[in-house]
């Protein structure tokens, strides 16, 4: 695969020079405006990032976001993988429960912080239901899809040569719908991700999106920057090892993972 | 028929263990007829779809030119994607607070995170479309004698524009969460003094008078604008691409 | 009388590299020329490389050794004075059958100095001939096959370039339809006029007889790699209809040309 490497090789050559071009860009901007509240230069943000990082505040408020997205993640898909196989493989419960699903799903999750606000109050409760509100639509509606697109020839196959219902779920159907299952967490998790910044900055006393806040009313632009770059940093990487995790268990779905 | 199960469980649940400010169905509606009649409630949806749409026009107007030429031209595609994929996963949210620092807590800056939004999945999606035109149609418009530049309009733009459509639609649905989360989040930090719309005055109920029933029409409101922007959309969409079946 | 020579292909080799697998030697040693005014019709099993051969006469392949030229020029890329009518038609699904067929004229250099009303007659007319008229406001997607096969045609001829690179146009077609149209493609690259004023045609099939029918020459390639085994010329008077096919030496060519690729087609078949 002589080709494929090259390009790939020029593809970080492009990222390198491109960025570098952004870089100076900045660093220009922020010497002309020289107002380091409005914009610190590069290098103040790197000088921030390494503080941070040396302080270990910059991990531990990225590990108490991802903590909470965890725990947001496990809970979404224990609430909607099973409801949603059940949807997919009865028609009827689908008839029952879809339009409570579609009456809700407008409301994005964020919509829901002030009235969380008042139930759980300001402290962990409140991200966590916020964000498994965010990852529960596209999960459950990732699996329906999933389940619905097997193919009916390979449970027709497995009926006639007699496999009990139960392991046709289980041996044939799960299976089957695992690629879009696991592309219905991928969007679950960027959905909820999302909707943590909001809802820390407004509602819990740590993690990411509280640093943020918190830095931006000390007016240390440099750390609200390098915060910042740490939600997309994370952002990217849970997204990377989910399609790399995808590619580990469903190794025949080449194109489900393209989305 | 659940649906009307649950607002039924929902009501009797509530008028036997709450106290009269919990909210039920029947408040809920009062308090909506209260909003709607006092104009607050309309006026509040006007300002946030405003600030949506611009902050959507300004992305669309950037991205979808944007991507037409990174779909279209590899070293176009080469330089500009790394930035693209730098800053698509940081959640619009997060830059609130730079866009608060920069901007302040008026409309600008509501603009720019709802653009900031809207605009990736617009340019993956513009890309998307444009690199995936069949080869053999592109060849066509060549062997008709047509330059570059013509191809592209004549046959990248329509060949592509149903899947830009497609990301017109989600930027739409992200842009309008975004605006509710960036009025919260104003409302939130500076205080009543922001600048309107439905998310701040979803704030100020919850903030100052712990007005529950009004939140829930908040909310309520929020789902029917979502609704009502995709099926806007969609028939846009259709109307401009009558030869997509169905 | 000594014809000018239109295109001409000189020592042809064409090889794809793809990456991860063995390259392919698509054509090898093709060496032809086509007269102005010639229509010449490739015929050759799946794969031998026929289409390779018209891509490079349009300018959209390059040759990976020899030259191709139209008129002592060499072809580097495609150019409206080539129309090509591709194997899987290209037609563009956002546009009508009307819309597909006034493309070139309204986009393209084949529509210049003409004015609205010049090119919709131009379009109503091709649209007539191949039969189209009624269902101008379909989408291709709302058309059969034989009926998207005759919008490229139709979209091939309103831009009236001088020469005509057509791969396998009516192969879709049911047998009666394709019959007409093998008739109506005579009439309009001019079998009644003289050899200076007919278009230049290079035609792909893969039914022998309609070669014969329509050809004045019939190159036989064959396969892996692909060359060009023989050019058999086809005497037949012009113009032709439904006698020629009726007569000994239209039958006897066919059997001839048969002949010349019946083994691969078999070895191809069976393989
Ligand atoms: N872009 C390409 N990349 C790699 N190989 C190719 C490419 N195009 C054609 N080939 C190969 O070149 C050979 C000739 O292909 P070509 O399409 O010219 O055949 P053909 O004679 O037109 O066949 P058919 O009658 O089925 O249309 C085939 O082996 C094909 O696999
Ligand atoms: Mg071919």
């Amino acid at each position: 695969m002589a080709i494929s490497s090259s390009s790939r090789f020029g593809t970080v050559i492009a990222y390198v020079r491109t960025m570098a071009v952004f870089i100076a860009v900045w660093w220009a901007v922020s010497v002309w405006t020289s107002n380091l509240v409005l914009l610190p230069t590069p290098f103040a943000v790197i000088e921030a990032i390494v503080d941070l990082a040396r302080d270990l505040e910059l991990f531990v408020q990225a590990g108490i976001s991802l903590g909470r997205m965890m725990i947001s993640l496990a809970l979404a898909s224990l609430l909607a993988i099973p409801l949603g196989l059940l949807m997919g493989l009865r028609r009827t419960l689908d008839d029952i429960v879809d339009p409570v699903i579609e009456l809700l799903r407008p409301i994005s999750g964020i919509a829901w912080i002030p009235l969380a606000l008042f139930i759980f109050g300001i402290g962990n409760a409140l991200p966590i239901f916020i964000m498994t509100y965010a990852a529960f639509f596209p999960i459950l509606l990732g699996t329906v899809a999933g389940v619905r697109g097997v193919d009916r020839g390979l449970i027709d196959a497995a009926r006639t040569m007699g496999v009990p219902r139960r392991t046709i779920v289980t041996r044939v159907v799960v299976p089957a719908a695992l690629p879009s299952l696991l592309v219905a967490v991928r969007l679950g998790v960027a959905s909820s991700w999302t909707a943590v910044v909001a809802a820390e900055l407004i509602g819990a006393p740590s993690g990411l999106g509280y640093a943020v806040e918190w830095y931006r009313e000390l007016l240390m632009t440099p750390q609200v920057m390098a915060f910042i770059a740490m939600i997309g940093v994370l952002g990217y990487l849970t997204d990377t090892s989910l399609r790399a995790l995808a590619q580990r268990f469903t190794p025949w779905a080449a194109d489900a993972r393209r989305m | 028929m659940l649906p009307l199960a649950l607002v039924f469980v929902w009501q009797t649940w509530g008028v036997i263990t709450g106290n009269p400010r919990t909210p039920v169905p029947t408040r809920v509606v009062a308090a909506a007829l209260q909003l709607i009649e006092s104009g607050e409630l309309p006026l509040a949806i006007v300002q946030s779809l405003g600030r949506v749409f611009a902050g959507f026009a300004i992305a669309a107007l950037l991205a979808i030119p944007l991507g037409l030429a990174m779909g279209s031209f590899r070293r176009v595609e080469r330089n500009v994607d790394p930035l693209v994929e730098s800053f698509r996963p940081i959640a619009a949210i997060a830059i609130l607070p730079l866009a608060i620092l920069w901007l302040g807590t008026g409309t600008p800056a509501a603009v720019l995170i709802v653009a900031y939004a809207a605009f990736f999945p617009i340019v993956v999606n513009t890309v998307a479309g444009a690199k995936r035109i069949s080869p053999t149609l592109l060849r066509a418009a060549a062997t008709m004698g047509l330059n570059r530049f013509k191809v592209i309009r004549t046959v990248v733009v329509p060949g592509a524009l149903p899947s830009i459509g497609v990301g017109l639609r989600i930027a739409m649905g992200v842009a309008w969460t975004a605006i509710v989360a960036a009025e919260l989040a104003v409302g939130a930090k500076a205080g009543g003094g922001g600048s309107g719309g439905i998310g701040q005055m979803m704030f100020v109920f919850y903030a100052y008078s712990i007005e529950l029933n009004r939140i829930v029409v908040c909310m309520i409101a929020v789902g029917l604008v979502a609704l009502a922007l995709d099926r806007l959309l969609r028939g846009g969409l259709r109307f401009f691409m009558p030869w997509m079946a169905r | 009388m000594s014809e000018a020579i239109k295109l001409r292909l000189e020592n042809i080799g064409k090889r794809f590299d793809v990456a991860g697998a063995a390259r392919t030697i698509a054509v090898q040693d093709f060496t032809l020329d086509v007269a102005q005014g010639e229509f010449l019709v490739i015929v050759g099993p799946s794969g031998c490389g026929k289409t390779t051969v018209l891509n490079m006469l349009a300018g959209l392949e390059l040759p990976t050794s020899g030259t191709v030229s139209l008129n002592g020029r060499r072809i580097t890329g495609p150019g409206p004075e080539r129309g090509v009518m591709f194997q899987d038609y290209a037609l563009f699904p956002w546009h009508t059958v009307w819309g597909n067929v006034e493309f070139g004229l309204r986009h393209g250099p084949a529509g210049d100095g003409l004015d609205a009303a010049a090119r919709e007659r131009r379009v109503r007319s091709h649209i007539d001939l191949v039969g189209l008229s009624g269902s101008e406001g379909k989408y291709p997607h709302q058309l059969s096959g034989g009926m998207r096969q005759r919008v490229a045609l139709a979209r091939l001829m309103a831009n009236e370039p001088a020469v005509l690179l057509m791969d396998e146009p009516l192969a879709a077609l049911d047998a009666q339809t394709r019959i007409i149209l093998q008739e109506e493609l005579l009439r309009i690259w001019g079998q009644d006029r003289p050899s200076a004023e007919r278009r230049t045609v290079v035609f792909i099939t893969h039914a022998i007889d309609e070669a014969v029918f329509l050809a004045d020459r019939v190159a036989v390639m064959t396969t892996h790699p692909g060359r060009l085994k023989a050019v058999i010329d086809v005497p037949l008077p012009r113009p032709r209809d439904d006698a020629t096919r009726a007569q000994s030496q239209f039958q006897a060519l066919s059997q001839h040309i048969w002949g010349l690729i019946r083994d691969e087609a078999y070895r191809a078949t069976v393989t």
